[in-house]
């Protein structure tokens, strides 16, 4: 991952066994029931790390410099470096949060001043093989998640999803209700919340599926399930009838 | 992840279903060729990537609709404020310790300097004290 320690699995949620060239490789799974631990910047720097160190695209790897040179001008006291890095990426994550919330507000605000805050705070320990946004996101996901468990704290994530499982083909109906704004939005609200995450990050915040799958803290085989499962429910509500 | 060597003409439908009709974002340029040369020449696979672009499109849009609400709220500006405000005592704390040092150098400096003023023999004068002779009597010298 990102340069910052990466967050420990969700609790209540499936651990998958790390794929080989998984970051998450090394790290101690942990399980709990129900509830969530919510992700201190301290506690992730010490977990050791997952970061794209296996990109061998030299744009990665450039805008990894980038952001590692960004990162060192903040803890230097650059605050004009972190107005950019506030500037740049707080529309984007404002995006993602209200679609993971499926609110618009002040949770989703909350949640982005609290990744950025992190990020700022914990400047000083970034490691140099990860992406800012990607941290970023990461961060914003775990917080979002410790909302939506204070909403539901009874469900476990995975109950969300099985009553949707869905592997037959998607339909040959056109998609009438795509050009309807609003209907997308609905639909992507009523996926459950993995697969709406996987949607957003993917469609909405332009993650590569490798970046997207470090968000999630799953493999990229996972992810790619997830998102075209999603992209088929999607086709499925949207090529009904009114 | 590369797919190459698992790809066949009826396995794109498939990945159309992962990756969108967006070509440009498939994972690898040889992938997105197979699809492309699919679609081309099966008119099955090209309905599957129109109704995925179709989709992509509509969330294209709905996207669009989310920045536009997120730029009308002013949330950028809050969240703006917010984080550099909490940012901000580490810089004010210099600042006013700065402030603080400045003046109490400035005040040695002026004391130390009308100190060293009034202790110059030159700014010393005689002063003579007249005792009034009904309160205190005559002076010895007039009695003589």
């Amino acid at each position: 991952m990102s340069g910052l320690a990466l967050p420990l699995p969700l609790t209540g949620e499936r651990t998958l066994p790390p794929p080989e060239r998984s970051p998450l490789r090394g790290l101690r799974a942990r399980r709990s029931v129900i509830g969530y631990r919510r992700l201190g910047a301290a506690m992730a720097s010490l977990r050791g790390r997952a970061g794209l160190k296996h990109t061998d695209d030299p744009l990665d790897r450039q805008r990894i410099r980038a952001d590692q040179e960004l990162m060192a001008a903040i803890a230097g006291g650059n605050d004009a470096a972190f107005a950019r890095v506030v500037d740049e990426l707080s529309p984007r994550l404002l995006r993602f949060a209200r679609g993971i919330l499926s609110a618009d507000g002040a949770e989703a605000e909350e949640v982005v001043q609290e990744a950025l805050l992190r990020l700022w705070q914990n400047a000083g320990a970034w490691q140099p093989n990860g992406r800012v946004s990607t941290w970023l996101h990461q961060v914003a996901y775990r917080l979002c998640i410790d909302i939506l468990r204070r909403r539901r704290p009874s469900v476990p994530i995975e109950d969300m999803e099985s009553g949707l499982e869905d592997d037959t083909p998607s339909p040959d109906a056109g998609l009438e209700r795509a050009d309807d704004i609003r209907a997308v939005r609905q639909a992507i609200d009523r996926l459950p919340e993995r697969q709406r995450t996987a949607l957003l990050l993917f469609h909405f915040q332009d993650l590569s599926q490798s970046e997207a799958a470090i968000v999630m803290g799953v493999g990229e085989s996972a992810f790619e399930s997830l998102l075209a499962r999603a992209r088929r429910h999607l086709k499925t509500w949207l090529s009904e009838e009114r | 992840m590369e797919k190459i060597e698992h790809t066949t003409p009826e396995t794109i439908p498939g990945m159309i279903d992962v990756y969108g009709g967006d070509l440009s974002r498939w994972p690898g340029r040889e992938l997105a060729r197979r699809a492309a040369e699919a679609a081309l020449a099966d008119r099955t696979v090209r309905g599957t990537l129109d109704r995925a672009r179709v989709l992509d499109r509509g969330l294209a849009a709905a996207r669009a609709g989310i920045d536009a609400e997120i730029a009308a709220s002013g949330a950028v500006g809050r969240v703006r404020k917010a984080v550099l405000s909490a940012t901000r005592p580490r810089l004010f704390g210099r600042l006013q310790w700065a402030a603080a040092i400045s003046v109490i150098v400035c005040g040695a400096g002026l004391g130390s300097w009308s100190d060293l003023r009034l202790a110059q023999p030159e700014a010393l004068s005689e002063v003579a004290i007249v005792v009034d002779p009904i309160v205190f009597g005559p002076l010895e010298s007039d009695l003589r």
